[in-house]
């Protein structure tokens, strides 16, 4: 009776499990996130998905870690186009929200939606108008395929105190539920999650240790911005990198309109309120799309991809000299000097192997997005 | 209703258990009828990737060459593609079937002459059926100071965004439209998902003082009878009209020039170990959507309650209901500063309060209420 009895109950411990996977185990099964919010590599591999709406990051092992022989420039002309095929609808309302290269394979992965035709003001960006529901691989040779999720190998954190579902960003008419998680990096075994949380000062950035084993920290951030002239909570990180300068651990951060600040690594402690030093300030009007770190005539090089301003590029060398942090308002730009290259239309950029960077670029005369290789050292 | 109408059927010769493709409607969905038993069979048991069907069963929206991502089944005797997104309407879809491929991914020899079925269809457009109307317009009482702020306009289904303000006219006693009485702005003030409108009565005809105050007097005049008309023109997100006018009236008293007073607020005693409903009763009526947003309750130690809130009352009553049951003990109602009655009047400060001599504002602040909560 007793050996029955104990039976029955590992059955139904099993069926709980099975049914309810927990936070932090890895597991294999369906993964159904409400949005497709960002992307971003880990190790050996892994792809971190943030689902801000949801308010959970999923590591997905998609068991892609064959690395690429010999790797040609990537280019997909009409990249819109094709997807409008698997999409079922006309180019113009194919979205794409977030593009990452896996760093083995080169193997691009991109989240789309079918939301282009909902943007309806200045300043809203892919997550604000829609949520992307499908997850899209390019291989190096330019083939394209879904990757489904309805079997995978997972596991997951739920991102605590997330910005509540109703309120508002009135000013573009949108809700701030789509910033929870507004950019994702992996550094030094941990995943670092800029967004915006649910507490009086909401720029929030929140560090998990990988893999997730429960523990979290979130601490919110202050920045001054210069072109507001004022010290804001409120707007969250945008674009981020992990940079070192003389030789400790920072984040440099960018954000709307368009600070560029310093974050000392060592200060994000869990429940703390961190100021910020700002850097520079890129000018107003204008949104930090993307940010990456390469080796460009044989320098550390930051790129800024701007939405208004151009394309920045930031020498390493030139974070390491003392730079007086910005606390007054600035009318145009200000701080660390930087090299100004037009935008053509980019969009996105990713690492694609030492010596090259991937751009996604939508062409201001045709109209048309593609994939595009550039070389950024001689071979 | 959706209906699919077949531009092109195959005219191959049946081959191979007459293999044929049509678009089914009520799923909205394609099907291959005609297939072998045993092919289906097997891929039912293999229930190969949606991708391996690439060759053997695909589906193109218009002229596109990368097919439809979807999912698919078999479903008794047929395989059925399921779109990932609904087929798009008024446009022209073409699904392949390769009865060999299909063979092919189930391990099967391909069948003896087995042609290549092709489906041209498309999904005939919804008639536009006008569904969206107006669900509330606040305030929701009949008598309105004649310094009314702002009304709103809760409408049933997201809006189109452009071009409103035309189809909202306030009449006067006579029919004669009130002319301008709403701030012209650039953009209308929309809710994000575009189903609450804000009208603004314009300030400068408002606040005492101002050129506009004096030449053209209020919007509103007091003891007066106006309607509020939002035409049945008015167009939803998808440009579909509204299923019917709306229309409300309102008699305007005296302006207001009071601050509300959340001390002066009555607040219901609920019972610990319960989730009664707790109710406040305001010393008027206030501005309904901020009503609804700007009021907390916290317990002894300051954490925020979790519950549902709604105003009743004609905009006088806060009524919340607790996630969690009362526990006996002190509470807080917290009012935030922002909180306004319908003339934008806040407890802090007028709506038209002159600046101080210093040229500062007085500061808002918010107000907190101790109530009890009993066994």
């Amino acid at each position: 009776m007793t050996s029955k009895r104990w039976f029955v109950s590992a059955v139904l411990a099993t069926a709980a499990l099975a049914a309810l996977p927990a936070q932090g185990k890895p597991t294999a099964g369906p993964v159904k996130p409400k949005s497709l919010s960002k992307l971003a590599f880990g190790p050996d591999g892994m792809l971190f998905v943030g689902d801000s709406i949801g308010a959970r990051i999923y590591a997905l092992d998609l068991g892609d870690r064959t690395p690429v022989v010999t790797l040609k420039p990537l280019e997909v002309a009409d990249l819109e186009g094709k997807l409008a095929g698997m999409l079922g609808i006309d180019a113009r309302d194919v979205l794409i929200h977030d593009m990452a290269v896996n760093p083995i394979s080169k193997n691009t992965y991109l989240t789309v939606s079918r939301g282009r035709r909902a943007f309806s003001m200045q300043y809203q960006l892919p997550n604000d108008v829609a949520s992307a529901s499908v997850l899209l691989r390019v291989s190096p040779a330019g083939e394209m395929e879904e990757v489904r999720l309805d079997n995978v190998k997972y596991s997951f954190i739920d991102v605590s105190n997330p910005v509540n579902e109703t309120a508002e960003t009135a000013w573009k008419k949108s809700k701030q539920r789509v910033d929870v998680v507004s950019d994702m990096v992996f550094s030094d075994g941990k995943l670092y999650v800029a967004g915006l949380s649910n507490e009086e000062f909401s720029s929030t950035m929140r560090v998990y240790p990988f893999p997730f084993d429960g523990r979290a920290s979130a601490t919110s951030l202050e920045v001054y911005h210069g072109s507001h002239g004022k010290y804001e909570t409120d707007s969250p990180v945008r674009v981020f990198r992990p940079v070192k300068i003389q030789g400790k651990p920072y984040l440099l951060a960018s954000y709307l309109c368009t600070p560029l600040v310093l974050f000392q690594m060592d200060e994000l402690k869990d429940k703390k309120h961190v100021k910020g030093t700002t850097i520079g300030e890129l000018g107003s009007g204008n949104y930090p799309l993307d940010m990456v770190a390469f080796r460009w005539k044989g320098k550390d090089t930051i790129m800024v991809v701007n939405s208004a301003r151009g394309i920045l590029l930031i020498g390493a060398e030139d974070l390491e000299k003392p730079l007086p942090a910005i606390t007054t308002k600035i009318e145009d730009t200000a701080g660390v000097p930087f090299q100004r290259l037009r935008n053509r239309g980019i969009l996105q950029v990713e690492n694609y192997g030492e010596k090259n960077l991937l751009l996604l670029v939508r062409d201001p005369f045709s109209g048309q997005v593609s994939l595009s290789t550039i070389p950024t050292e001689p071979a | 209703m959706i209906r699919a109408s077949i531009l092109l059927v195959a005219l191959a010769p049946a081959a191979w258990c007459h293999a044929t493709l049509a678009f089914d409607a009520a799923t909205q969905s394609v099907c291959a009828t005609g297939i072998a038993p045993q092919v289906l069979a097997a891929i039912k048991e293999q229930s190969p990737p949606a991708s391996a069907f690439a060759r053997a069963f695909a589906v193109y929206f218009d002229d596109s060459t990368t097919a439809m991502l979807g999912d698919y089944a078999v479903d008794g005797d047929r395989l059925r593609f399921t779109p990932r997104f609904p087929f798009v309407p008024e446009r022209i879809h073409h699904a392949i079937l390769d009865p060999s491929a299909l063979a092919a991914i189930a391990g099967l020899p391909a069948p003896p002459a087995a042609d290549v079925q092709r489906l041209g269809f498309r999904i005939e457009a919804r008639e536009p059926r006008p569904t969206a109307r107006v669900t509330a317009v606040y305030p929701s009482g009949d008598v309105v100071p004649a310094n009314l702020l702002r009304i709103y306009v809760v409408f049933s289904h997201p809006m189109s965004r452009r071009g409103v303000e035309r189809h909202i006219r306030l009449l006067d006693e006579k029919g004669t439209p009130v002319e301008h009485p709403f701030l012209d702005l650039e953009e209308s003030l929309w809710d994000p998902e575009a189903r609450r409108l804000t009208l603004i009565f314009d300030p400068g005809r408002i606040k005492r003082g101002l050129g506009l105050n004096e030449s053209l007097g209020p919007p509103l005049r007091p003891g007066g009878r106006y309607r509020l008309v939002i035409s049945a023109e008015t167009k939803d997100a998808e440009g579909t009209p509204l299923a019917r006018e709306y229309s409300r009236e309102y008699r305007v008293a005296a302006a207001d020039r009071t601050s509300p007073d959340p001390r002066k607020w009555k607040i219901s005693m609920p019972h610990a170990g319960t989730r009664d409903t707790l109710i406040v009763i305001a010393d008027k009526a206030l501005d309904q959507p901020l009503f609804e947003r700007l009021l907390r309750v916290e317990d002894a130690s300051g954490f925020p309650l979790r519950g549902d809130a709604v105003v009743e009352g004609r905009g006088t009553q806060w009524q919340f209901v607790p996630a969690q049951a009362w526990h006996q003990g002190q509470y807080l109602l917290r009012v935030a500063a922002e909180l306004e009655d319908l003339a934008g009047n806040r407890s802090t400060r007028l709506f038209d309060e002159p600046a101080e001599a210093s040229g500062i504002r007085k500061e808002s602040r918010e107000t907190s209420v101790p109530f009890q909560v009993r066994k």
